[in-house]
Formats: C-alpha cells, sequence, structure tokens
C-alpha cells in the first residue's frame, strides 16, 4: 500500500507537469503510467480516472463571464439570457444597481449544464446593507427538507458558500462583511469539497461527497438574490463581475486573486476642518512613498492633487471647499511600480464648524495702538486658544479684536457705557467679523451681570481696572481658566482650580466600568436642581442616528468628546464652543453592549482604536501626536479592540479583523432582540496587551483564551475580566460569538496585575442557571469593580419564555473568592431592560428595573424610575439619569426615590449624557428617531448656583 | 396630476383667494400675517440686478436634521426647524429691512440705492426681519427682548423683555436669552405680539404689548370713549414656540418647529389646542383660517405639506411637497421634479367629493353590488374632473422657496430665482445667483432674493 501510495505521488506530480504542457494528457499519462509502473488490474483501471481528475483540477476554463455593467446589459438582459427583473439602473461608475428587488435569471440550462461536475466561482461583489439571507450567484431550493443545488451568498455579516448533499451544508467566513466594502469571493466544488475564499485567503472549507444534489423542480440560476421557490431575498449593493469556471482553480490563481484586490491602507484616513471652505486630510499608509487624492462632489472626481508625503504619513490641504455638501475623494498609492486605489471615502462639509480667521493687518478705524505682544502673551496662557474669552470692559476694542487675531477665541465684550458701544459696535462692524468672531454684549451694572457662570475660558479688560469685582470675575471663569488683570504692559494672572470635578474618561465613566465617575453634581437630585448653561451644535446632522447603540462620549479637564456618522468633536464642556474635530471614515463601531468602547481619554489626550492601531491625539488641539501599532504579524489579520489607560498605561486587545460591527440601517441594527443572535453575538478577544502609554514601550501582552470584550474591567492595579478557554470556540477563529457555550463551557473569571499582566487569580465561573449550551442565551454580561470586589453581571434569557434574569457575582478583588451572587427579573425583555449596563451609585447596584444591595449581596426590594425605552441608565452622587417614561431623560434621586424629566429630551439608544467635569453633559444623540418631537441638539447642564 | 389629497375637504374652506390687504409693501416676513408670501404688487420684465449686499452667513438657530431614520428606513428627512436659514426682507417706503443671525443687528437700506441707512445692535440674533407700521419697525431678538425702532433714525423707542428672568447662556458662542424671541414680531390692531421660548420643559411667555408704547396696558381713546386695551404675558407649559407667528386677527397660530403648531386666542393668549399634525415652520394660513404647514414628522413621507382644519384636524397631505403658495383660487406647488399649477377651488371642491363617493361606495361594497359599481363609475369621473383641474406643469429642481406677485410666480432654487407666468406655467425670467434662495420679496417694482450665504440681492 505504501508502494502504491509513493508511485501514486510520482503520478501527481509527473501529470500535474504533463498537463501543464499538454492538453491531451489523459492518454499520455495513461501511456506514461503503463510503462513505468507495474500494477494489478485494479490499479491500471483507477488510473484514468485519477488522471482525469487530476487532469480536470489543473485547467480550469471560463464557462460564463458575466460582469454587470452598462456595457454588457442591454435591453434588461444580461448577455442576451439572463433577464433582469427591474429596469436596469446603473450608478455613477456604470455598476448595475442591485436593489429594491432588482435580480437577474437565467434558465437553469445555464446552471445545469455545470452544477453536476467539480466548477469553480470568482465574484468581485460589494454588499451595501447586509441582510439574514442573502445571495450573489445561486442554483438553489431551500424549502424546508428540501434543499439542493448550490449558492454562493452571505448570512448576516459573514460571506457563505452553500451546496446540497443530504440537507444544504454551509462553509462561511470567518471576517465580517465590511458594508459597502468591496470582496472578492472564490467558491470551488471539487467534486467531494466545497472551499470558499475571501480575498486570496481560505476561509473555510468542508467535505461533502460526490455531486451536489440539484434541483427536480423548475429552478433559475439567479444572480443577486437568495431566490427559490417561496423566498426571495434580493442583495442591496453591486456585483462587478462574476466568472464561472467549469473546474477547480490551482493555489497560483487563487493567490493572484488576493494580490488583485484593492489597495490596503493599515489606517484610514481623517479629515479636519481648518477654517471656512478648508481642510486638511491626514493618512498613514502600508507602503511608504508618493501618494495623491482625487476628490470631488460626485464619485467622478474633478480633482487630483498629489500629497506631501514623509515615508508612510501624507497630508493635504483642501481650499474652496463648499458648504453643505458631501465630497468622495480616493487616495493612491504605488506598491510594487503598480499604482494602487483605496476604497472612496467622504466627508460632509456641513459639519465645517471652524470659525474664520481674522487677517493679522485689519485694524480698528482711528485705532493707534499695537496691542499685538500683549494679546499674544494673554492667548498663550489658554493651551488651546479657543473657547469663550469675555474683555469686561472696553475702551476701543482694539485688544479685543487683536486676541480674537490671534486665536480662535469667541471674544464677547461686555460693557455698559452705551455710547461707547455704540460707536465700538460701528467700527467692529466694519471689520466685517463683528457677530462671527467678536460682539459687544451690552449691560446696565456691572454688580450682577446676567450671564450664566463657569462659562469664559480666559476673562480681561480693556480697562485698567477689571470694573467687575474678583470674586463675580471667578465665577464666570470655567475650572483651569485665567483672569488676567492689566497693569499698562504688564499683567496679573488669577488661576480658577478644578475642584471636585470628574472625568468620565472611559465608556461606563472610568475603566473601572461602574457608569458613575463620582461626579456630585453639588447634590442635584431633581431635573430643578440642574439649569442649562450651554445649547447648540452638534445637532441632528452629526451622528448616524439614536439606534446602533454607540460609543459613549467621554469628558475630560474640561473637554467633551462625541462620536458621530464616521466623525468625531471635541468641544469644551463649560460652553459647549467646538474646540475641534474630525471626520474619520475608519472610526464606527456599533453595538457596544456586546463589544467595548473604540476610546478612552486621560487629561490631556484623546485615544482612538483605529482598525490595528491606536491614535493618540492631543486634547489641546487634536493633533496627532503617536501612533500605536499591533505587532507586525497581528496587522492585516487583528484589529484593536480594547483600549484603556490607568496611569501610566494604555492597555488594549486584539479582536479578529472586521470583527466590530458597523451596519446601522435597518431595524435588526438596534440590536435588540433578546434572542437575535447576530445581535447577541459577544466580539470577542485573543489577548491583551500594554504600552507605556507616554512613550509607546511594550510592556507586556497576555493571551490564554477568548476573552468576553464587554466584561474588561480596570480598578486600580487590577484588570478583570471573563475568559472563555474552550479550545474548540477558539480554534473556530471567530471574532463574534453567539455561542452559548462562551458562558457554559470552560468560562472563567480572571484577574491581571496591570503593571506586569501576570495572573493574580482565575477562578471557573459558576454555571448559569438559566442558559445552557443548546438552550436560552445570554443577552448582555458585563464587569464592573469597586476598590473591594469585581462584579460580574450577566443577563440570562429562559427558554421558552418572554423573561429573563440579571444574575450578579461578586469575586473578592483579593483573592477572586465568589462571596456571594443573586439576580433580579427583567422588567421587559425589550427596548434595554434586559441589557442594562449596571450603575453603581454608593452601595447599590442599579440594572432594571431594581438592582442590589452591594454589601447584603442581595436584591434591594424596590424598583426605581420606571425606566422606559432604550437608553442605559448613569450615575452621579446620589442620583440615577436614565430614559423614563414617555421616553425622556428623567432624573432619579436615589433618597428622595421622586423622578422628574426634561420634555422632549432624548438621548441615544445606548448611553450619550454624562455627569462629570462639574455638568451633565448630553450631547446629541437622539436624532432621526420617529416616536417624538426630540430637542435634537447638545446641552450642558451646571448645577443650580444657589444650592 | 397627483391625486395627492387624501381626505374629504370642505369646499367652502379652502381655495378662496388670499389676497394681501397691504397692496403696495411688504411690510412683513412672508407679506402678511397669514404668511401668505403673495401680493398684488406687479413687477416689470425684465429685471436686472441692482444691488445686492453681502451680510456674512447666517448662523441658524438649530443645525441641519438627522440624515434618515435608519430603524425605519426613512431617508431624505428634511429640517423641521430652519427658519432662518437666509436674511429675509421686509420693505416698506422705500426702505428694505432685514434681522441678521450673524451680527445681531436689524439693517435699514435704501431699497433704490442699496445704501445702508442705519443699524440697530442688539445683544444676540434677530432671525426675522422687522414688522413695519406707523415708521416704526418691530422685531425680536435672540438676547430675549422685543423692539421697537424709528425707521427714520434706527433709534430705539421702546424694548420688552419675553423672559422671565435677565439670564443669558451661550449658544454657539453667542448669549442669548433663556427665553429667545424667535418668532418675530406680529402686529394685530395696536397690538405687538411676540413669544419668549427656547426649551419645552421651561415655561414659554407670549406677549401682547401696545405698539406705540411697548406696555402691556394701556387706555385708548377714540371718539370721545376710553377704552382700556389689555395685553398680555402668558406664560405656557412644555411648548416651544418658533417660527413666524401666524393670525386671522382672531386666533394665533404658532409653530413650534419639531412638534405641531399652537392655536391661541389673539385677545387672551390663552391656548386653544394643536394643530393637528401640522409640524415644521413652513407655515400659511388660508383664508379660511386653515393651516397649511410641513415637514410634519419625521414618520410620514419627507416631503409632505399637511393641511388642518381650525379645529386641529388633519384633513389633508400633500405628498412630495414641501412649499406652496395659494392665491385667488389658484396653488403653486413643487411635486415630483415639476412645478405645477392647479385649480385649487375646483380641484378641492371635486377632491372632497370624490373622497365621499369612496367612503359611501365602501360602505356599501359587500352589500349593493350594483350601487357599488355605479359609485366607483363616478369616481372614475371625477378622476377625468380632477384631472382637468392642472392648469399647467412644468419641470422643475427642487424648490426652496415660491410667492407670488400679480401674475408672476416667482420662485427661488439652488443657484437660480426664476419667475413663470401664473397662468401658462411658462418661463418669464430668471436670473443666476450664488446659493439657494431661500428668501423672496416684492415691493417698489423690486424683486429681493436672499441667499443661505447671507447675500441680498435687489432686481428691478
Amino acid at each position: 500500500m505504501a508502494h502504491t501510495a509513493n508511485n501514486f505521488r510520482t503520478i501527481c506530480r509527473i501529470s500535474h507537469k504533463l498537463c501543464n504542457l499538454s492538453t491531451i494528457y489523459p492518454v499520455a499519462i495513461l501511456k506514461f503510467n503503463a510503462t513505468l509502473l507495474p500494477m494489478s488490474r485494479l490499479r491500471y483501471s483507477l488510473l484514468p480516472m485519477l488522471c482525469m481528475l487530476l487532469s480536470n483540477s489543473l485547467s480550469a476554463k471560463i464557462i460564463h463571464d458575466w460582469t454587470l455593467d452598462k456595457q454588457h446589459i442591454k435591453d434588461n438582459k444580461l448577455e442576451e439570457i439572463g433577464v433582469l427583473k427591474k429596469p436596469a439602473k446603473f450608478d455613477s461608475e456604470g455598476l448595475l444597481i442591485f436593489s429594491d428587488g432588482q435580480q437577474i435569471h437565467f434558465p437553469e440550462e445555464t446552471a445545469k449544464a455545470f452544477s453536476s461536475k467539480p466548477f469553480s466561482i470568482v465574484a468581485k461583489v460589494r454588499v451595501d446593507k447586509p441582510q439574514a439571507w442573502g445571495g450573489f450567484v445561486g442554483f438553489t431550493q431551500d424549502n424546508g427538507n428540501y434543499e439542493k443545488g448550490w449558492i454562493l451568498g452571505y448570512n448576516n455579516s459573514n460571506y457563505t458558500f452553500k451546496a446540497a448533499k443530504g440537507s444544504l451544508k454551509i462553509i462561511s467566513s470567518k471576517k465580517s462583511i465590511s458594508a459597502g466594502q468591496w470582496a472578492t469571493l472564490i467558491a470551488i466544488y471539487d467534486g467531494d469539497k466545497i472551499s470558499l475564499y475571501v480575498d486570496g485567503k481560505l476561509a473555510q472549507s468542508q467535505q461533502i461527497g460526490n455531486k451536489i444534489d440539484l434541483a427536480d423542480i423548475p429552478t433559475n440560476l439567479v444572480i443577486g438574490a437568495y431566490r427559490d421557490k417561496d423566498e426571495n431575498f434580493p442583495l442591496e449593493g453591486r456585483i462587478q463581475n462574476i466568472k464561472i469556471y467549469n473546474n477547480v482553480l490551482d493555489q497560483e490563481f487563487i493567490k493572484k486573486k488576493a494580490d488583485d484586490s484593492i489597495y490596503k491602507f493599515a489606517v484610514r484616513p481623517k479629515v479636519a476642518f481648518t477654517a471656512p471652505g478648508e481642510a486638511k486630510l491626514t493618512w498613514e499608509s502600508t507602503h511608504s512613498g508618493t501618494s495623491s487624492i482625487a476628490y470631488g462632489l460626485t464619485k467622478k472626481f474633478t480633482t487630483i492633487t498629489p500629497a506631501t508625503s514623509t515615508d508612510n504619513f501624507h497630508s493635504i490641504n483642501l481650499k474652496n471647499l463648499e458648504t453643505g455638501k458631501t465630497y468622495f475623494y480616493r487616495l493612491s498609492g504605488t506598491v510594487d511600480g503598480k499604482r494602487k486605489l483605496s476604497p472612496i471615502y467622504e466627508f460632509n462639509t456641513s459639519v465645517n464648524y471652524a470659525s474664520s480667521s481674522i487677517p493679522k493687518e485689519l485694524k480698528l478705524a482711528g485705532s493707534k495702538s499695537d496691542y499685538s505682544k500683549l494679546a499674544s502673551k494673554l492667548v498663550g496662557l489658554n493651551k488651546q486658544k479657543a473657547g469663550i474669552c469675555l474683555v469686561v470692559g472696553i475702551k476701543d476694542g482694539s485688544l479685543a479684536l487683536e486676541i480674537a487675531k490671534q486665536s480662535k477665541f469667541k471674544v464677547i465684550c461686555i460693557e455698559k457705557d452705551q455710547k461707547l458701544i455704540d460707536s465700538v459696535r460701528v467700527n467692529l462692524y466694519q471689520t466685517g467679523f463683528y457677530g462671527s468672531r467678536i460682539s459687544i454684549f451690552k449691560v446696565y451694572s456691572y454688580k450682577k451681570l446676567p450671564i450664566t457662570t463657569g462659562i469664559a475660558n480666559l476673562i480681561t479688560s480693556e480697562q485698567t481696572k477689571l470694573p467687575i469685582s474678583l470674586k463675580a470675575g471667578y465665577a464666570l471663569l470655567a475650572p483651569n481658566s485665567k483672569l488676567v488683570i492689566l497693569d499698562g504692559e504688564t499683567f496679573t494672572v488669577k488661576s480658577k482650580k478644578n475642584n471636585n470635578t470628574t472625568d468620565w474618561n472611559h465608556q461606563y465613566g472610568t475603566a473601572a466600568n461602574t457608569s458613575n465617575a463620582g461626579e456630585s453634581l453639588k447634590g442635584a437630585t431633581a431635573t430643578n436642581d440642574l439649569q442649562v448653561q450651554w445649547i447648540g451644535r452638534p445637532g441632528g446632522d452629526f451622528g448616524i442616528d439614536r439606534q446602533p447603540r454607540m460609543p459613549a462620549p467621554l469628558a475630560s479637564n474640561g473637554r467633551l468628546y462625541h462620536q458621530g456618522h464616521n466623525r468625531m468633536i471635541c468641544l469644551d464642556s463649560h460652553n459647549g464652543q467646538i474646540l475641534w474635530s474630525y471626520e474619520i471614515p475608519d472610526l464606527r463601531r456599533i453595538n457596544i453592549p456586546r463589544d467595548c468602547s473604540n476610546w478612552c481619554a486621560d487629561k490631556d489626550h484623546l485615544y482612538i482604536a483605529i482598525k490595528d492601531r491606536a491614535w493618540k491625539l492631543n486634547a489641546a488641539t487634536g493633533e496627532q501626536t503617536e501612533t500605536f501599532k499591533l505587532t507586525d504579524s497581528a496587522r492585516g489579520e487583528y484589529d484593536w479592540g480594547y483600549i484603556a489607560n490607568s496611569g501610566d498605561y494604555l492597555i488594549g486587545s486584539s479582536v479578529l479583523a472586521g470583527s466590530h460591527l458597523t451596519e446601522f440601517w435597518g431595524s435588526q441594527n438596534w440590536f435588540d432582540g433578546a434572542t437575535d443572535r447576530r445581535a447577541i453575538a459577544q466580539v470577542i478577544s485573543y489577548n491583551l496587551f500594554a504600552y507605556n502609554k507616554h512613550n509607546s514601550a511594550s510592556k507586556w501582552a497576555y493571551g490564554k483564551g477568548l476573552i468576553i470584550n464587554s466584561t474588561i474591567t480596570i480598578e486600580g492595579e487590577n484588570i478583570y475580566f471573563l475568559e472563555n478557554r474552550s479550545p474548540d470556540l477558539k480554534n473556530g477563529e471567530n471574532g463574534r460569538i453567539s455561542d452559548n457555550s462562551l458562558w457554559t463551557d470552560k468560562l472563567y473569571a480572571v484577574c491581571l496585575d496591570l503593571k506586569s499582566g501576570k495572573v493574580k487569580w482565575e477562578k471557573p465561573f459558576p454555571k448559569l442557571e438559566y442558559v445552557t449550551a443548546t438552550q436560552a442565551g445570554v443577552p448582555a454580561g458585563y464587569g464592573l469593580a469597586t476598590k473591594d470586589s469585581f462584579y460580574a453581571v450577566i443577563s440570562q434569557s429562559i427558554a421558552g419564555k418572554n423573561t429573563g434574569y440579571y444574575t450578579y457575582y461578586s469575586f473578592s478583588a483579593k483573592s477572586g473568592k465568589l462571596e456571594w451572587d443573586t439576580k433580579t427579573q427583567w422588567r421587559a425583555s425589550h427596548h434595554g431592560a434586559h441589557i442594562q449596563h449596571p450603575v453603581i451609585i454608593q452601595d447599590h447596584l442599579y440594572t432594571d428595573p431594581s438592582g442590589i444591595d452591594l454589601k447584603k449581596g442581595k436584591p434591594l426590594g424596590y424598583n426605581y424610575g420606571p425606566r422606559a425605552a432604550c437608553a442605559a441608565a448613569v450615575g452621579s452622587g446620589d442620583t440615577l439619569f436614565y430614559r423614563g417614561l414617555g421616553g425622556a431623560i428623567s432624573v432619579w434621586g436615589i433618597d428622595e426615590k421622586e423622578v422628574t424629566f426634561w420634555k422632549r429630551l432624548r438621548p441615544s439608544c445606548w448611553l450619550s449624557y454624562i455627569p462629570s467635569n462639574g455638568m451633565l453633559l448630553i450631547p446629541d444623540g437622539g436624532a432621526g428617531c420617529s416616536c417624538g418631537g426630540w430637542m435634537e441638539t447638545s446641552l450642558g447642564f451646571a448645577p443650580v448656583r444657589s444650592k | 396630476m397627483n391625486h395627492f389629497i387624501k381626505k374629504s375637504l370642505s369646499v367652502s374652506c379652502i381655495g378662496l383667494a388670499i389676497t394681501n390687504t397691504c397692496l403696495a409693501q411688504w411690510t412683513t416676513y412672508r407679506a402678511d400675517n397669514r404668511r401668505s408670501g403673495t401680493t398684488a404688487q406687479t413687477i416689470k420684465l425684465p429685471l436686472t440686478k441692482s444691488w445686492n449686499h453681502q451680510g456674512g452667513i447666517p448662523q441658524q438657530a438649530w443645525t441641519g436634521p438627522a440624515k434618515w431614520d435608519t430603524y425605519a428606513k426613512n431617508a431624505g428627512l428634511q429640517s423641521m426647524r430652519n427658519f432662518d436659514p437666509c436674511y429675509y426682507t421686509t420693505i416698506a417706503d422705500g426702505k428694505l429691512y432685514y434681522g441678521s443671525s450673524s451680527d445681531n443687528a436689524v439693517h435699514c437700506f435704501d431699497i433704490n440705492s442699496g445704501k445702508e441707512l442705519w443699524t440697530f445692535f442688539t445683544n444676540s440674533a434677530v432671525r426675522f426681519p422687522p414688522s413695519l407700521a406707523n415708521n416704526r419697525a418691530f422685531f425680536g431678538s435672540d438676547d430675549g427682548h422685543a423692539y421697537a425702532v424709528d425707521t427714520t433714525n434706527g433709534n430705539l423707542i421702546w424694548k420688552v423683555n419675553a423672559a422671565p428672568t435677565t439670564q443669558n447662556i451661550i449658544n454657539n458662542g453667542k448669549l442669548i436669552s433663556t427665553h429667545p424671541v424667535r418668532t418675530g414680531v406680529t402686529l394685530v390692531g395696536d397690538q405687538a405680539i411676540f413669544a419668549g421660548s427656547l426649551l419645552p420643559w421651561e415655561d414659554s411667555y407670549l406677549h401682547a404689548v401696545t405698539q406705540k408704547s411697548g406696555k402691556s396696558t394701556y387706555v385708548k381713546k377714540a371718539h370721545g370713549k376710553e377704552e382700556k386695551v389689555r395685553g398680555y404675558n402668558q406664560a405656557h407649559t412644555g411648548v416651544t414656540l418658533q417660527g413666524a407667528i401666524l393670525t386671522d386677527n382672531k386666533h394665533l397660530y404658532i409653530p413650534q418647529g419639531r412638534a405641531a403648531a399652537l392655536k391661541f386666542d389673539v385677545k387672551s393668549g390663552n391656548t386653544l389646542g394643536n394643530m393637528g399634525h401640522a409640524g415644521g415652520v413652513f407655515c400659511i394660513l388660508t383664508e379660511d383660517s386653515q393651516l397649511i404647514a410641513g415637514p410634519s414628522s419625521q414618520k410620514n413621507r419627507n416631503d409632505q405639506i399637511s393641511l388642518t382644519d381650525q379645529k386641529g384636524r388633519s384633513i389633508a397631505a400633500f405628498n412630495n411637497a414641501n412649499r406652496a403658495v395659494i392665491y385667488k383660487g389658484q396653488a403653486f406647488m413643487h411635486i415630483n421634479g415639476s412645478l405645477k399649477g392647479l385649480d385649487y377651488t375646483t380641484y378641492s371642491s371635486l377632491s372632497a367629493k370624490r373622497a365621499d363617493t369612496i367612503v359611501a361606495a365602501n360602505k356599501i361594497k359587500k352589500t349593493n353590488k350594483p350601487k357599488y359599481d355605479q359609485l366607483m363609475a363616478e369616481v372614475k369621473g371625477l378622476d377625468t374632473e380632477i384631472k382637468a383641474c392642472s392648469m399647467w406643469e412644468t419641470p422643475a429642481a427642487a424648490i426652496a422657496e415660491l410667492i407670488v406677485a400679480g401674475d408672476h410666480l416667482i420662485c427661488g432654487f439652488d443657484g437660480k430665482v426664476e419667475i413663470y407666468d401664473t397662468k401658462s406655467g411658462k418661463s418669464l425670467w430668471s436670473a443666476p445667483i450664488e446659493g439657494i434662495a431661500h428668501g423672496l420679496s416684492v415691493s417698489d417694482g423690486h424683486l429681493v432674493v436672499s441667499t443661505n450665504k447671507g447675500e441680498i440681492i435687489s432686481f428691478k
């Protein structure tokens, strides 16, 4: 047998070479083998068949080549026999638009001719809106037990290839579909096995046996839909080309297809608006060298411009951009002498909030003074040189104008003298910048200014004596801001410290995930304890929509950060002034309850995870100062998952590339269904690692099992998480796991040392009461910690019932000992009632409708609120903020146990209101919702002064 | 013709001509207190550009709307609060006025020369042009005050605080009152009416003061008699009054932006309920005091104007239309890529009859087939008649504004302004502009165009 096997291998090698040389191979091989090898008659009879098989697999020929564009579709037919089901519409690139049910039907003979033998399909496809069932090309029936044929398509976020042998066998991609991105798919049936490749890489293979079961009822070959006798799920996207081969494609061919795929950047670009009508685009690329941009108001780009490039970093300034328009752009680079193009990106100038610059040479009529040096010193006292500057008491407006010239401050002059006001206003009006950069606000008395306090980033006066008291001046200042009293050429600076306010610098408050950053709000427990300090942008046009459960805003050191639709913004927490912003195509991450956020902050920096790396941005200016990368081997295969900072450490994790969800269109992307497997699938990390965040030195890495992102928690010098150590799950190489065994099989609670990454303790997680490997499910699971304990809160559904429980587990921070566990029943199984992130206020932990006394380890025995509608709750000193009856943001005092609410004020469907920086900050996250006349604006509330 | 009226219409309520009570001038926002956008004044064609003024980019009160409702898969949402996309103008006695959301001032120009005559600054944004009467200009500001200034020199006559306090907060880099006046000032009889309003969880205040002194109550002397005229300062809870006030001198109708407009008694300022689904800030009050408004909400089709009766019942909707103007029994609106002229009186009457017939037919569908068939045949006949109500139709891009001046339908587009004959729909004149023509006004033979780029252009 061994001899025969060796001979077989020899035959294969020789045959392979012969087949490459000649098409008349079957006969040639027979003769050759007969001469070389004395074999039994059985072996001789097998050889021809073997050689046929070998020869067939090595000479795949194209039998159908379908390009779905204007040139190849005429009179609503593709290549004269494929019939379009809707009138053809083409996009700006000439490709057939698959939408509103469009699909193409070929007579069944087209598929029957090749489907009984080995065949290969190569398809270049794009899914714009993933859905539960989808098809690119198929010849199938999938009706209950009657499963026949084959189909290349997708299920939700994964590409699939199905072929029937007894029933439909399914293989799928590990990497998720990125909506709107092109992919080259290769599906092969080699007579025994089906295989699926995505962009040249093998996704999965499965043996199914000889000959696919074909339907014996009328069945079309269908392009652009998952279609059979009683099902029709048409594609929303594009198909550029489908080629069908009459045999198996070889590996060399497949590799070439991988190389042909679109040029991949290591990180996507970002766009900063620098002035009205102007923007700066910067990007990193995988390959160093020159690069250029093509851009315009349509995808037929009107302008191509080379970038300024240094190694892998490129930038370009764009001017004369029209207001309120979407611009499309594409980047190019050169790899091995070949020009490569990026996907098409876009940015929108409707959210260009950059202020106009005042020319340096502009002076007020009649002004003889030169305040440029003085203004420079004053402006330099503020790191970001932006926000609100109050000039209390004017002389002629010259200093105020000079401050506006040398900064991005909005300068508001406060003055009492009407005559002086009239003359200076006229002068300032004539500059063309009155109202937009500088204005005068008339007051009747300096004793009690009619201006809300805490809003100014800089206060000065043009007069030698500040007309208001020092106390009044301090009251007007925002924390960490300066009041400057002039004395001729010199000045005195008074600073207002930041006392007793806190930062919301991670998704749920701090990295400890208690949804409470410790902000006191001066004891506010009802809406009338808070008053609006600022209101305005960003508004409805900034975000994606309220539903996809996006990362929470952050606030640190007086700056508020907020994410929108592929964009982010930084505002002053105390006056809402926009400091800087970016359009970032690769920023988007959604369904955060089953994942982790993509950003965190410290006092001076913002850290954002983008694809396989993290950016460190200067908080004052937005300038990127550092890039933390995954290891070389991980890049391309993995993305940066979890991100947090604690002390000197930046903590990250790796997830399989494409694991984070980004789709947002349609009700399925509200992720609310308690038993929706796609919605509740957890994004998992394959390892955790740490950097020194100041010098980017790598500190440690840990990787044992699959770390559940939503449970990763840092408190003090401990990192906690739940980790599954089942080899089956790990080997599955799936970045999103909906399998119950994630929670039921070999689950551990783990504690690492923050500084060394070493395991401090690890404990098997208790068996779940309601969830088994095959029944019920875990809609959400979270980790949070206090100084003494790590808490895991697992929401469990009950099989066959429309209800479930929150189950709570308390582990000793020191030893990992399970101290207690308990449970409370869901209030409802929808609108987030079943997936609430816990909030810790004092010694109570709240979910919905009730919570736990952490000291006793027992349910509280009373409900709060009630909570209603989607959104997560958050806490401050004595207060719970949540979405209550009528859907408005509601306030519940822990001690008073009474509810108040703000009418028509709606948060996002996850977390968009944060008590921090001495304020309740609510950047808009609710726009798009059709269930009420919501305000769709951002606000900052401050405690009422009298409290 | 689109059969876009869904429910029954009362002939007596709709379709009567709307005429401008002040023929020679354009003295308030959109010509009159019904915001009809119509005037009997004519302009002589062809027009040539007379002068222009750049006022700085308008700083709108609110940002644009959400791009879409992804849950409901509803895209192309429209703003329901864009009452200040440009500097609308009012014109009287040879002078043009506008309020600026950028430089916080009201400006007065000579309509013929374009020379700026005076500027009156407030402490914050002015979002509507002043209403003009008796040599006075009346307007509101985000600083929480209503003002009356002398039109001859811009001197202040009076100002009234619309807010319960004098407190100011920050709004997009400006200090604004907690109760900015974003309704403009509407003149009714001897009174000036305005509201200070911002947040639905704070009370809003509806004011009526005398035009002469700004006082709430005064003694009116006429024909030897004295009469105490009482104004009011009415607090209202849970409302957001924004957009120009409309009135038929009996009632006030005040838009709320992202909620339905509200109806008030003009004498007392008491609320009389909301106007059905009449959301948005584009509003016209017909002669029969029915409110045309839109867009109503994001739940329905995005481009939609609704018609609400005096009882607040939503009685019709015009799909695929976001602007309309009605003049002397004719309606003009932009629908599905075409500008259309319609015999509104006949159309509405027939449509009401059609709707009633369908209701009657459906009642007997199962019990009396012959009668049902007869009624449906009548419906078919009515359809033919309804189709005949279309006067004309001409392809046109999406419209930003339309008004009527005499026999001219004047339309503002992105990049141009164009005039059509109201009877035939024939294009009579057009001129290119930069930006979107959101504001149009006609007076003294001038057509004044206001754009989203802050430009004001006079054609004569």
